[in-house]
């Protein structure tokens, strides 16, 4: 890592746990999503939890909503307060300011959806406790992490060319907000109504049940890291100091 | 090479259909405050970016530090300083944390970031509010604390877009003095765009006033205001009439004349003995009260500038 890239992520870093309200604030924030999934799940679904998808979907959500979060506020919110100017006009390469800023918010991601994981186990063990601990499949916990990492990056791609057409940071995370949830929450709509026709799920059922889970989780990595070269290519060719500096 | 901070050649740039400089050239010696003055829109902005190396000319050739904006733009970012139209700050970390911030950026060591953080802030009498944050602070000690980013890397050449737009008259001031000591006391050649002709008058060595892109004059305040006219003198009383007037038009050394009903300012364009202007006056009728004789302002000069180029 070079000196540069260390020295955006030391003011990133710096910059998070100062906004408005503080350290303490931030944390909260960004800890309701992740509490969500770590305790009430995992609560409810007992020892079940380690077996059911559950814990995979909790590893696409958090990282998303973090980015949602960090990255409009890092990109547009520099923007917003006249600061990539006099940060273009230094030494530093646009490379380094764009990666720095990626490297925080997706790390940061991946450190709450971690924790959650942690969480989750222990709620899950703690509330329904079998006499033995009970530990996640390893399949789940490997498609766990790397979905993780693999949301947070492709959702903190599109968030930076969002930020980067947005004014201001509440715009870019509206839209950044909209251009990730939606096609989500239309997967889930559309996948719940398909399910309440009896035949259909039963075809459904029968494709998955066919389907290695392994090959599965191969094919979604595929697709999701295909996506993040590309959005991430996108993003820095768009990280440019002439055209950041005209825009 | 070497004495010549900026060499701005035949510079031309466009924005699609608009032409923001038209064949601009200038030669900067180094060492000095340059100031570039011109009205809003003019290219003032246009022509730091393309300084830095943030835009490139669309024709012509720009070096700074004797180095060529369109193949070294990153050496010479890593050898100036710029304060531009705003602060720049972050202003939910504390003064310290931003300078520590830039002192990163360009790599100085530990020790000789907090030295050198603490040389900057007491020159500018902040050193006892380091750990405050920012937002707290006043236009004018932010725009200081930017000025003191800017030399964080003791840059050989500082560029400025309106330091002192928007302060008041202490934190104006402030700025001036830290500049004024920047240039006499290390050398730091400083180009600064400004449309306060006050403060240019009181501060470059050099100025250029642009507009629309073209150069109109660049000289020294002195130089241009001998240039354009040079001394104004304003009497005050009674009885000035429209044939007085005409009468003192039509001598070869006036430039304009002004006439209320109790006061006449007449633009010279030369240095003239008040006596005999007197004289004539008081011939003619008039009842003086008050004569008063002085050199154009840079203003002056500038408002006859634009209203020539309309």
């Amino acid at each position: 890592m070079t000196n540069d890239l260390k020295t955006v992520i030391w003011k990133e870093r710096r910059l998070l746990f100062s906004q408005r309200g503080g350290r303490t604030q931030v944390i909260l924030t960004l800890s309701v999503p992740a509490a969500l999934f770590a305790i009430v799940m995992p609560w409810q679904e007992g020892s079940g939890y380690f077996e059911s998808p559950l814990a995979p979907i909790a590893s696409i959500f958090i990282p998303m909503l973090i980015v949602m979060i960090t990255i409009p506020e890092s990109i547009a919110g520099e923007r917003e307060r006249h600061t990539l100017e006099t940060l273009l006009a230094s030494r530093l390469s646009g490379r380094n300011i764009l990666f720095g800023k990626l490297i925080v918010s997706i790390g940061l991601a991946l450190l709450i959806s971690l924790a959650a994981f942690v969480v989750g186990f222990v709620v899950a063990n703690v509330t329904d406790w079998t006499g033995q601990l009970v530990f996640y499949s390893p399949m789940i916990a490997v498609a766990s992490i790397t979905l993780s990492f693999l949301v947070a990056s492709l959702s903190a791609s599109a968030g930076v060319l969002i930020s980067l057409k947005a004014a201001t940071v509440r715009e870019a995370q509206q839209k950044l907000m909209a251009a990730v949830m939606f096609p989500v929450l239309l997967l889930g709509i559309a996948g719940t109504f398909v399910f309440t026709i009896e035949a259909v799920r039963d075809q459904i059922t029968g494709i998955i049940d066919r389907i290695d889970p392994i090959v599965l989780f191969l094919v979604v990595a595929v697709v999701l890291i295909a996506a993040c070269y590309f959005l991430m290519r996108a993003a820095v060719r768009r990280f440019q100091r002439a055209r950041l500096t005209l825009d | 090479m070497a004495n010549v901070a900026i060499r701005i050649n035949d510079v031309t740039h466009d924005f699609s259909s608009v032409r923001a400089l038209d064949g601009l050239s200038i030669e900067i010696p180094q060492g000095i405050i340059f100031g570039f003055l011109g009205p809003n829109g003019a290219g003032k902005t246009t022509t730091i970016n393309i300084l830095l190396g943030l835009l490139e000319p669309t024709s012509g050739i720009v070096e700074v530090l004797g180095l060529n904006t369109r193949t070294r733009a990153d050496d010479i970012r890593s050898l100036t300083g710029a304060l531009l139209e705003y602060p720049g700050l972050y202003e939910q970390l504390s003064a310290e944390d931003n300078l520590e911030f830039y002192g990163r950026i360009w790599h100085l060591t530990g020790v000789d970031r907090r030295e050198r953080i603490k040389e900057l802030l007491t020159q500018i009498g902040l050193w006892e509010r380091r750990e405050e944050k920012v937002v707290k602070w006043s236009k004018g000690m932010k725009q200081r604390l930017a000025l003191a980013r800017a030399l964080i890397h003791q840059p050989s050449l500082l560029i400025l877009d309106e330091p002192t737009a928007g302060l008041d008259v202490m934190g104006a001031t402030a700025i001036r003095n830290d500049l004024a000591n920047l240039a006499r006391n290390e050398g730091v050649s400083i180009f600064m765009a400004t449309h306060n002709m006050a403060e240019a008058e009181k501060l470059c060595h050099q100025v250029a006033i642009i507009r629309q892109g073209k150069l109109l004059a660049i000289g020294n305040p002195n130089e241009l205001r001998k240039q354009t006219g040079g001394w104004q003198v304003e009497v005050i009383g009674t009885g000035f009439t429209e044939d007085l007037a005409n009468v003192i038009r039509a001598r070869p050394e006036v430039s304009a004349v002004e006439r209320s009903k109790n006061r006449v300012v007449i633009q010279f364009t030369k240095e003239i003995d008040t006596a005999p202007l007197v004289n004539l006056l008081v011939n003619k009728g008039v009842q003086v009260e008050e004569v008063s004789k002085v050199k154009a302002s840079l203003e002056d000069v500038f408002l006859t500038l634009m209203q020539e180029e309309k």
